[in-house]
């Protein structure tokens, strides 16, 4: 009895082996490094913004009501009845924090997420008692929020802890809750009905179209300067240093969409969510540039610590392409929020400084420049 | 009766050992052949081959090949050393259903980990140090075990009950230390306690190596107190040995071992609860001959369940790599939920 | 070879379980303490097995205090039998009854030698159990684990057994099979044998010497006959007994208990 399972056992690693052999040898091999691979962008006439075309979604009003009360459909779907403009808010994510004080409501804010932390007259109106802090984005001190007795709450659609969790539990005492798109921003259109959305309830509505215009242009003149790509780079995106895992953005993430904008290849584009890789796969698919988000850490000994590590045998280490982004450079483009063309034009001079020219700020720290 | 009996066992412990160190080879030829650079498996044996004669292929194939070297390399050590602290642990405790974490490593080690990151970021982003940190913090978890079980009156018992205790007050303490990693670092913390051998590299095997054989040798020269353990204290004493001195020993090795594994690829459960299962299975309680087996299980499970870990990297799409725990669980829980029906009927 | 035990007092917390014990065995005699429950029977065996610690007191061998012999050299020397053992792993009798001649064996030898399988052999035949060797300790009935149990104590070849209760699940035929090479086993080796027993009748069958305790305290030591008496019986058991002389051999009859117990 015990023998037949070992032969059972002995069949199926032989089928193991022979599988591996196959495999390896059938399947064409798709990234083989032997030179650079290059994926080219055929053609140079049409403007082919990847992956970008998403039709505007459906935008609620186009003409500025005045009117008071009125009704604006927030995030989920749920109609929110508003008599006048909140003038007591709590914030909690940290992109809704910068599309208020964009929106020059930041008098309104009477508490913020420990995240929060642009721009930097944040922190001093905290410091100076002005602006209360509420938990972190998954940890809300909901005590702490209703004490501070809020007209309105902002909160993320896609973050379950706010849909659920944290929601029924202001509902029950009594506080508003408003959802925004935040996390499941895909791209800029989502943005700009976020920032929309808040003009209509505070009742900024020419003020939200000037800012998006603004963004708009700023994200403009950056695609516009990639239309005639010839080569576009791949990128490989880490989270946090490699010796705490090989953490990588999939392809339904908001920095894949940055990448991929601003003229890359994310090489974990076929994982979603966080994916952890290895380094078979990454040497196999050979980055050109690597970026690397770090916070409150020394970006200059991240840099010695990768030189122990195999990435050094990647085409993006031996051209020096390896930056290191911390502090508000990471932030920028780790949070979908307004600040969506800074992110796309600091990505787009990482990737392409042959046509923005090499990026020079203290957050970001480049392998040649040690 | 008695003699031809004998010769049979130690017949088929040859057999079957010969069979599983076979079985292990195979699967590690296996192991080398697949991963996601989709390379022709017979050069990348080519390329190993090579190495062993000193002189390097270049390219790509070198690299990658010495990675998988790697990989392979720590599953077989830490599988082996996994299964090898798992069936001491049995022994010592005297309990079929433990393992090797039953004294609170994993918690300590993290905790220590999380600590580590707090006071000294910039010291802990070397992996160096994330192995260095995180064996010493298994280690303080084990003797700290060790104390409490001591005042608890030193038996089988009073160890496991410390082990439960110091896993609870570290595994929350260690939660509580994680959740400000990630709220410091931005780094999703849930990775810091997954188990792979993925990230494994040629300087932690040397390292590896060395680390485990040691302790293994140590356990197969005590096979005769810890046979004598096995049948009470009282029976043990009878025998000329001394339990409490049996148990403190081995628990050391058991913990030393585990606090190896942990430092170098993480957690991986069920390996040290399942190994020692099939081993006795299939050789009997006599621990000459069930720790060789254990150990060569134990490589051969981990072995496999790294294969299916880079297979579902590979061919499915989405998940990137799996940790190992969650393989060897998959495996491990209706062998589990078997022994514990198994024991229920009785 | 002798034992000689002075004034061994032992407790049990707060509960003094042996009151300066004090006993003479010598070698080629088989031993039986009798005693009602809670006499000290098997705290004496437990003592002199050196399983508990005396408070006060010394137990001599050959003149020698018993607590001055290591672990190993004491492996060699006693046997304790009780019913007691971990069978939380599986275990199988063979393996179970090797383990018996590592007393005999330096710790790293891997191999057993011919002569350590040999008494194996020959015992599992004397204890009609060797078809049970592959069988697992779990697996066994009450009166084939205890077979096996004092198999393991003849397997150990000490020079001292100690018995605790060798026949409580033996059937008829077990029983005096057990006792009578106990017996033979005591006179051929010139060893020491203590059995701590219930069964009168049995030690009246094979007892050379008799130690009968109650409350602790060993209350006269003697040939059976001198112990099998229906007043010292009454006193120390409080049954009214008939003693009956068969063939030159004592037989203890119960008759009746002394205080009837209320219904």
């Amino acid at each position: 009895m015990r023998f037949k399972y070992l032969i059972a056992v002995i069949i199926v690693l032989f089928l193991g082996i022979s599988m591996g052999y196959f495999l390896s040898a059938l399947m064409s091999k798709p990234s083989v490094i032997k030179e650079t691979v290059v994926t080219t962008v055929t053609n140079t006439t049409t403007i082919e913004r990847v992956e970008t075309i998403t039709l505007p979604p459906e935008v609620i009003t186009t003409t500025i009501v005045q009117t008071w009360p009125r009704t604006v459909i927030d995030a989920l779907g749920r109609e929110i009845v508003l008599n006048e403009p909140p003038k007591r808010v709590v914030s909690t994510m940290p992109s809704i924090t910068e599309s208020m004080f964009i929106l020059g409501l930041s008098d309104k804010i009477v508490g913020v997420d420990t995240y929060s932390n642009w721009p930097p007259q944040i922190l001093e109106l905290i410091n100076q008692g002005k602006i209360a802090t509420v938990g972190g984005p998954w940890t809300l001190d909901i005590e702490k929020i209703v004490s501070l007795n809020p007209d309105l709450v902002l909160m993320c659609r896609g973050v379950k802890k706010h849909e659920i969790d944290f929601r029924s539990k202001l509902e029950e005492v009594g506080i508003k809750t408003f959802f925004l798109t935040c996390h499941t921003i895909k791209n800029q259109y989502d943005v700009y009905l976020d920032i929309r959305t808040l003009g209509k309830v505070f009742d900024v509505e020419q003020k939200a179209e000037v800012v998006i215009e603004d963004i708009q242009q700023k994200i403009d003149s950056v695609i516009s300067k990639l239309t005639n790509l010839t080569k576009k780079p791949k990128v490989l995106r880490l989270v946090g240093p490699p010796a705490w895992g090989l953490i990588s953005a999939g392809g339904d993430t908001f920095i894949h969409w940055l990448i991929t904008t601003a003229g890359g290849v994310n090489i974990a584009a076929s994982y979603s969510g966080w994916p952890r890789l290895s380094y078979e796969y990454i040497l196999s698919q050979d980055p050109e540039v690597i970026v690397i988000g770090v916070h409150e850490v020394d970006p200059v000994k991240i840099i010695e610590e990768l030189s122990q590590t195999p990435l050094i045998n990647t085409t993006a280490w031996r051209n020096g392409r390896v930056y290191i982004l911390t502090g508000e450079a990471d932030d920028v483009v780790s949070r979908p929020g307004p600040r969506i063309a800074d992110a796309l034009s600091l990505l787009a001079q990482i990737i392409h400084p042959e046509i923005f020219g090499e990026i020079v700020r203290s957050d970001v720290i480049k392998l040649s420049s040690k | 009766m008695a003699i031809p009996l004998y010769e049979r066992r130690l017949k088929r412990f040859f057999y079957l050992l010969i069979l599983f160190i076979i079985l292990v080879f195979i699967v590690s030829i296996s192991s080398l052949s697949i991963g996601p650079a989709m390379l022709d498996p017979i050069k990348v044996l080519q390329a190993l081959a090579f190495k062993l004669l000193g002189r390097d292929v270049g390219g790509l194939i070198d690299v990658v090949a010495k990675l998988r070297l790697a990989r392979t390399l720590a599953s077989i050590f830490c599988g082996a050393s996994l299964a090898l602290a798992g069936l001491l642990m049995q022994t010592i405790t005297r309990n079929p259903l433990a393992d090797p974490y039953i004294f609170g490593l994993s918690s300590t080690a993290l905790t220590a980990l999380a600590l580590g990151i707090i006071l000294a970021p910039d010291l802990m982003i070397q992996r160096v140090y994330v192995v260095t940190i995180s064996f010493i913090g298994a280690m303080i978890g084990f003797t700290l075990t060790l104390l409490l079980s001591k005042l608890g009156g030193g038996s089988d018992i009073a160890m496991v009950l410390a082990g439960i205790a110091v896993a609870s007050l570290f595994g929350g303490v260690s939660h509580i230390l994680l959740y400000i990693v990630q709220s410091m670092t931005k780094v999703p913390y849930m990775y810091l306690l997954m188990g792979t051998v993925s990230t494994t590299l040629w300087g932690d095997v040397q390292l590896l190596i060395p680390l485990i054989i040691v302790p293994i040798t140590l356990s197969l020269a005590l096979f005769k107190p810890l046979n004598a353990y096995l049948y009470g204290d009282e029976f043990a004493k009878q025998l000329g040995f001394n339990p409490a001195s049996i148990r403190i020993f081995t628990a050391s090795i058991s913990a030393f071992l585990t606090a190896t594994t942990i430092a170098f690829i993480g957690v991986v459960g069920f390996i040290g609860l399942v190994a020692p299962h099939i081993a006795r299975f299939f050789v009997g309680i006599d621990h000459k001959f069930s720790i060789p087996t254990t150990i060569f299980i134990g490589a051969l499970l981990t072995l496999i369940a790294d294969i299916i870990v880079k297979a579902i990297s590979i061919f499915i799409g989405g998940l990137g790599e799996l940790p190992l725990g969650v393989v060897t669980a998959v495996i491990g829980a209706p062998f589990l939920s078997y022994l514990v029906i198994k024991r229920m009927r009785r | 070879m002798k034992i000689v035990i002075k004034g061994l007092e032992v407790w049990y917390d707060s509960i003094q379980a042996l009151r300066d014990a004090s006993l003479e065995i010598n070698e080629g005699e088989l031993t039986f303490i009798i005693g009602p429950n809670g006499a000290g029977k098997s705290t004496l065996l437990k003592t002199i097995a050196l399983i508990i610690k005396p408070k006060v007191g010394v137990i001599y061998i050959d003149g020698k205090a018993l607590s001055k012999f290591s672990l190993k050299e004491l492996s060699k020397i006693l046997a304790y039998v009780d019913y007691q053992i971990s069978k939380s792993l599986p275990s199988t009798v063979f393996e179970f009854l090797l383990t018996a001649r590592y007393p005999h064996q330096n710790m790293l030898t891997f191999s057993m030698s011919q002569e350590d399988l040999e008494i194996v052999d020959k015992i599992s035949k004397q204890l009609n159990i060797s078809h049970l060797l592959d069988r697992k300790l779990d697996q066994l009935s009450s009166g084939e684990l205890q077979r096996v149990l004092i198999a393991r104590a003849f397997i150990q070849g000490s020079k001292v057994l100690l018995l605790d209760e060798p026949s409580a699940f033996l059937d008829l035929k077990y029983k005096l099979e057990i006792l009578d090479l106990v017996k033979k086993f005591t006179k051929i080796n010139r060893s020491i044998c203590i059995i701590a027993i219930h069964d009168l009748y049995l030690a009246s069958l094979y007892a050379d010497k008799v130690v009968i305790m109650s409350n602790g305290e060993i209350v006269a030591v003697g040939r059976p006959r001198e112990i099998f008496r229906e007043d010292l019986l009454e006193k120390v058991y409080g049954v009214k007994t008939h003693i009956l002389d068969i063939n030159g051999r004592i037989a203890v009859i119960p008759l009746e208990p002394l205080n009837k117990m209320e219904l």
